[in-house]
């Protein structure tokens, strides 16, 4: 990981780094649920009949 | 947005919601606009085969491009991916079960307006462009690699003579990059011909592609299992922060700065935005779902879960066996690019046979990688038209080619810029991939935040909704819908720090088309305001869910003449010469063609009827005019011409359809194409006479549907011979020559049930001669000038068919 210091950088993603994993884990969470339910929901319309 | 049902006037520019109708008045001519879309359904296999064309393409690079990014963990991160796009396609099924018109743009501009509506269109831009260069170089990755490899085993084999070993050395081993660029440079250029041309995409391709490919799924992975039985299993590395090793350019804007240093958690995001591409492609679920067959929900729900689980399976799989059957030592060095036939090469068993299997492995990627550079400007094209449709590009973009009819100026500025970007690669896969992520990315993000702010402001019909949700009071708070979004958009801006390149291609790239696409608009209000006045004076429009003759108020027995391209409007002025309007109206029909990549939502009344058709119709009534006959107006959109116009003339009870000679057809191959769509049109249908016109006036006449067969002269005297006997008899004077053919019939099918063997056998040998292939229409007459010989009329309609008989 050679390169120059970004220190701009580094300020934004002290700040916005956190921001983004608790974004993303909270919302894995949430999208965990919907794939289980929407899949399993599908997988009962798959088997039913027209 | 208020749905729009039954008949309405013209709904003035504005979405379906700004109603305003104008009274008819005498000068204006009546013309129907269907709304409900003349389509062939398909059966929700073959919409997942449609799909997974498009994202099981993405199981050939995916996988190479995840582990240069992030290592040798890449493979979990693959499946998380396709585990996750079960959620993203949920939110596309929502998508697709609200009742909208208007394309992609529309449907954002109504929940973000118009700036978020352009960047959203520019990322899906930027996503279909790309598609076709990282396709056409990885197939290219994937043929220039077996070249090599086919090189590389004959030498050390000794299977090239000494004499020619001297010659080939200069050209072999290929430059991989180059030749991956060429080869995309040439199938782009095929594809550009071919959709300048106006080819047509079906269904039937897509299946076969994906019945050759599951072959190909299956036989790696069984393969893959007796190896690994062999070999023993040994997982990639868990995808722990310890195990992450990311490239420089992994790291993009983030290298050299102390955050980087320490990334933790944070690492994980940064490999999931590197492995996203896996799920490139789900957006083509909301493009088929227009056509899916009855019930749609069901179905649409059925092919959602089929394309989830070939694509975890196909995908997700295809890494992880690759990081566990491919040695470190030339996975990445060799396999990057073309790790599925990497994967071939290292099963257990004879070198020859593995060999083999690689040829078969490039040929499905071919297949499938060159299906997808098609898709892209099918795609491209569509979406493109649509925003054109909605007034944001001027017209001169969607002005026909002369001959073909296609939209060739938007053909080629797609082809333009994916020929630009395959050189600007040099057939660099993992460029080509980050650039695509970025366009695949925000597109997804868009269209989830367009959902979620639609929940809240669009009240209107809405089939199934991304679950869970609950709710506070009165408010349901769509929480599974946020939670994808937060995904999406937590991914989708760690990629701008992470992936330089594509968030600077993809910036320039998406201001680029936003500027076009906001200086159009800006010229297309004025030009806008000239044509609604222009609407106004000449025509009044009429919406209709489905149209009969009742409603486009003709008579049945009626002639429909279609019309394309208002250059070639000859034989509208032929069927006007040659019809007695008093005796048979004449409907003039065009049909507004849908693409696949334009199949998302239904059209609004003023983008079936845009400025193209206005010019068309003008001219048309132009030409009525002068022959002192009227003519009635007919648009219906359609995914397929031939259907649509047998569609159309069943509906309307037509006698005959008149058409142009075809620039791309025969006046037989045209009546053929009618007779097979006839021929999937369920019951009732009615026979009617096809005219082809060519442009010298000389006409080629078909009769379309069932009819009588060319019968024998013998066999024609036979039955005047019994009939002659018959009449000797007393009480036979009722007794005609059909009713003994009828007799005859009734008793070869009592025959054939009993004993279908012995009726073969006897009709074998009864056969005399080659007899004409089978075919869906009867040629009437030969090229003649088709006109009417019964006093002016045309042939009378059959009577409709009610059940089998």
């Amino acid at each position: 990981m050679a390169g120059v210091y970004n220190r701009q950088m580094d300020a934004i993603m002290q700040v916005l780094g956190p921001v983004l994993e608790w974004m993303f884990f909270i919302g894995m969470a949430g999208s965990a649920l919907v794939v289980v339910i929407s899949f399993v929901e599908d997988f009962y319309t798959i088997l039913e009949k027209d | 947005m208020v749905p729009w049902t039954g008949t309405h006037e013209w709904p003035h520019f504005a979405m379906a919601s700004g109603s305003q109708s104008f009274p008819p008045q005498s000068n204006r001519v009546r013309l129907v606009v269907a709304t409900t879309v003349m389509l062939t359904f398909i059966s929700y296999w073959r919409a997942a085969a449609v799909v997974l064309n498009d994202l099981g393409s993405s199981a050939f690079y995916a996988g190479g491009i995840a582990e240069q990014a992030i290592g040798k963990s890449a493979p979990w991160f693959i499946l998380s991916v396709m585990l996750f796009s079960f959620a993203v396609r949920a939110v596309y099924v929502e998508s697709c079960s609200m009742f909208t018109r208007g394309g992609v743009y529309r449907v954002v501009k109504e929940a973000l307006g118009g700036t978020f509506a352009k960047f959203s269109v520019s990322a899906l831009m930027f996503d279909y462009i790309l598609t076709g260069p990282i396709s056409g170089v990885s197939a290219g990755q994937y043929i220039a690699g077996l070249i090599n490899g086919l090189f590389n085993s004959a030498s050390i084999h000794g299977w090239i003579p000494r004499a020619m070993h001297g010659a080939v050395s200069h050209v072999f081993p290929l430059n991989e990059n180059h030749a991956a660029a060429v080869f995309a440079v040439l199938v782009t250029l095929y594809y550009w011909w071919q959709n300048i041309m106006g080819i047509e995409e079906s269904s039937d391709k897509a299946l076969r592609v994906m019945k050759i490919t599951t072959v190909m799924v299956v036989i790696l992975l069984a393969w893959s299992a007796m190896t690994l039985v062999k070999v023993g299993i040994h997982l990639p590395p868990w995808p722990s922060p310890s195990n992450f090793h990311f490239s420089d350019e992994a790291l993009g804007f983030l290298k050299g700065t102390n955050f980087a240093r320490t990334l933790g958690m944070f690492g994980i995001l940064i490999a999931f935005g590197h492995s996203v591409l896996a799920m490139s492609g789900e957006e083509s679920l909301a493009q088929v779902n227009r056509e899916l067959a009855s019930p749609k929900l069901k179905n649409l729900k059925r092919a959602a879960v089929i394309i989830a689980i070939y694509s975890t399976v196909f995908t997700g799989l295809s890494s992880l066996l690759g990081v566990m059957l491919i040695p470190d030592a030339v996975r990445v060095p060799v396999y990057k690019d073309n790790l599925i036939a990497g994967l071939a090469m290292y099963m257990t068993g004879p070198l020859m046979l593995r060999l083999i299997f690689r040829v078969f492995v490039v040929v499905v990627g071919f297949l499938i990688l060159s299906g997808a550079i098609n898709t892209s400007i099918i795609g491209a094209n569509g979406v493109l038209n649509r925003v054109s449709e909605d007034g944001v590009l001027t017209d001169w973009f969607r002005r026909p080619q002369r001959k073909y009819g296609t939209s060739y100026r938007l053909v080629n500025l797609i082809v333009g810029l994916q020929l630009l970007t395959i050189i600007a690669s040099r057939g660099d896969v993992y460029a080509l991939g980050e650039a695509y992520a970025f366009g695949v990315i925000w597109s997804f993000t868009f269209n989830s935040v367009a959902m979620l702010v639609l929940r809240f402001k669009y009240h209107g019909e809405r089939g199934w909704k991304v679950p869970p949700n609950f709710h506070i009071g009165k408010v349901e708070i769509p929480l599974g819908l946020f939670s994808v979004f937060l995904v999406l958009l937590a991914t989708a801006v760690t990629n701008l720090f992470t992936k330089s390149v594509a968030t600077k291609a993809g910036i320039v790239f998406s201001l680029a088309f936003f500027t076009v696409f906001t200086l159009s608009e800006r010229v297309n209000k004025r030009k806008f305001a000239h044509a609604e006045a222009q609407m106004k004076e000449h025509f009044h429009l009429v919406q209709q869910e489905t149209i009969g003759h009742e409603e486009v108020q003709v008579r049945p027995g009626n002639v429909l003449v279609t019309v394309r391209d208002y250059n070639t409007l000859g034989h509208l002025s032929w069927a006007l010469e040659t019809t007695d309007t008093h005796d048979q109206d004449i409907v003039v029909m065009e049909a507004r063609l849908t693409g696949y990549g334009s199949a998302e939502y239904d059209l609004a009344m003023e983008q079936i009827f845009s400025d193209y058709e206005q010019t068309l119709f003008t001219k048309a009534v132009s030409i009525a005019e002068k022959s002192g006959k009227t003519i009635s107006l007919l648009v219906v959109p359609a995914r397929d011409v031939f259907s649509a116009i047998v569609q159309t003339a069943n509906s309307l009870e037509s006698a005959a359809v008149v058409s142009g000679l075809s620039s791309k057809m025969l006046g037989e191959e045209q009546a053929f194409r009618l007779g097979q769509a006839w021929e999937a049109m369920p019951e009732p249908k009615r026979q009617f006479v096809f005219q082809v016109v060519h442009p010298d006036h000389q006409v080629e006449t078909f009769r379309i549907g069932p009819h009588t067969p060319t019968m024998k002269s013998a066999d024609v005297n036979l039955v005047h011979k019994i009939w002659l006997d018959l009449k000797r008899q007393p009480g036979t004077e009722d007794i005609h020559h059909s009713d003994i053919v009828s007799l005859a019939l009734t008793r070869l099918a009592r025959d054939y049930g009993r004993d279908k063997d012995d009726v073969l056998k006897n009709l074998k040998r009864g056969a005399r001669g080659p007899m004409p292939k089978p075919s869906p229409f009867l040629r009437e007459s030969e090229t003649g000038d088709g006109k009417p010989t019964d006093g002016g009329r045309r042939d009378q309609p059959m009577p409709p068919v009610t059940g089998p008989r």
